[in-house]
């Protein structure tokens, strides 16, 4: 009896280790399979909810969607909820309609829009070999997900976005949820679901006009 | 001397004025609530759309802007003499835009006779204030409750225009 109750709490212990997040054991094999994953990828499209939560306010603001992506740099957002919402980036150019209305605007006219427009692509589709030296990574894993810290080095980002985190599933290296901190307390939480790879052709869907 | 009738009268319309004018003067967040509303922002061609979360606390309306993306677009604290920036992004951050901003909030969150009263009509009112760069005009629309349904705000001057309205929530999927 006092082995086997041994065994279950050296059992549970391990469980609760593996659980952990912990440095990146075997760094090669996770960027070759970044690599990988990066090169073989042409779209993506899933379900997303995006969760904000703000410190000072006692409610988090739900929001829901569908994400897609199509290689190099076209993503799409489009909100069902709480209202009708659509964002697109196109290259350097994003549109936003909302309550009916059209905005188009030129993202590389601005260096700082034009650096997060990239950011935000590279987060979304867990395509890290696109983040350039202006920010720091840190890797670590847990048995599930591979855990990514990025912080920018430029004080003008970090105004708007002081760190980052995406988690990747290991099962297929895609991003299972990103994390956005604009300070230490609040946070935008994307998380993306039902996701279907290389199968999006149309697009018309990330049309800027 | 003035007889009881007329005094009944002149008391009865003095209670009623008072009360109309308290009522006028609601902001449009219940104390100890967080409201949210749509902002919609309309300013030299472009259309930008968000979220406006207000909360009374105890030295004032905490009130936050951001975009249904999620970045924060601005979050401020009123109290009853100063505007407290918490955050706040770069474009807004001139002294002028603040100002006429957190008279816009005033008027929003703590008392709308901020703004002087110029013309009422069952459902709406239309109030004014500022002269110059800093004129803004208020069209408020009430729901038939006599709640407050949308403040549109326009600042003629420098072709801004800002509709706070209910946030009906819908779904494409509903």
């Amino acid at each position: 009896m006092k082995h086997l109750l041994t065994i279950i709490a050296v059992a549970l212990m391990a469980q609760t280790a593996m659980a952990q997040p912990r440095k990146v054991a075997d760094m090669q094999k996770f960027e070759e399979q970044l690599k990988t994953t990066a090169d073989k990828l042409t779209s993506i499209e899933s379900e997303f909810t995006q969760v904000k939560h703000l410190d000072m306010f006692d409610e988090d603001v739900v929001s829901k969607g569908r994400f897609y992506y199509l290689k190099d740099n076209k993503i799409s957002l489009d909100y069902s909820q709480p209202l009708n919402y659509l964002i697109v980036i196109n290259g350097s150019r994003l549109k936003i309609v909302a309550d009916g209305k059209k905005s188009i605007m030129q993202l590389n006219s601005n260096k700082m829009m034009n650096e997060m427009q990239d950011m935000i692509t590279a987060c979304m589709v867990g395509d890290l070999n696109r983040m350039n030296n202006s920010y720091e990574l840190n890797y670590q894993e847990d048995d599930k997900q591979y855990i990514v810290g990025i912080t920018p080095r430029s004080k003008t980002v970090k105004e708007y976005v002081s760190a980052i985190e995406i988690r990747l599933s290991k099962a297929d290296m895609s991003v299972d949820q990103l994390r956005m901190y604009e300070n230490d307390a609040d946070y935008t939480d994307y998380r993306f679901t039902n996701k279907r790879f290389n199968q999006l052709k149309d697009e018309s869907r990330f049309s800027v006009q | 001397m003035m007889s009881r009738g007329l005094l009944k009268i002149l008391t009865i319309s003095i209670i009623w004025l008072a009360a109309a004018h308290s009522g006028l003067a609601q902001p449009i967040i219940a104390p100890g609530k967080t409201a949210r509303h749509n902002l919609q922002v309309d300013a030299r061609g472009n259309h930008l759309s968000g979220m406006m979360i207000a909360r009374q606390t105890a030295n004032g309306p905490r009130v936050l802007a951001t975009s249904y993306f999620g970045p924060t677009i601005f979050d401020f604290s009123l109290t009853p003499d100063s505007l407290k920036v918490n955050s706040c992004v770069e474009p807004m951050r001139r002294p002028k835009a603040l100002q006429l901003l957190e008279r816009d909030l005033r008027v929003l969150l703590v008392d709308r006779n901020g703004a002087k009263l110029k013309k009422q009509t069952p459902g709406k009112e239309l109030r004014k204030s500022g002269t110059g760069f800093a004129k803004s005009v208020y069209t408020i629309i009430y729901n038939a409750e006599g709640n407050v349904e949308q403040v549109l705000i326009k600042h003629p001057w420098i072709r801004l225009r800002m509709t706070v309205e209910e946030l009906k929530e819908g779904s494409k999927d509903s």
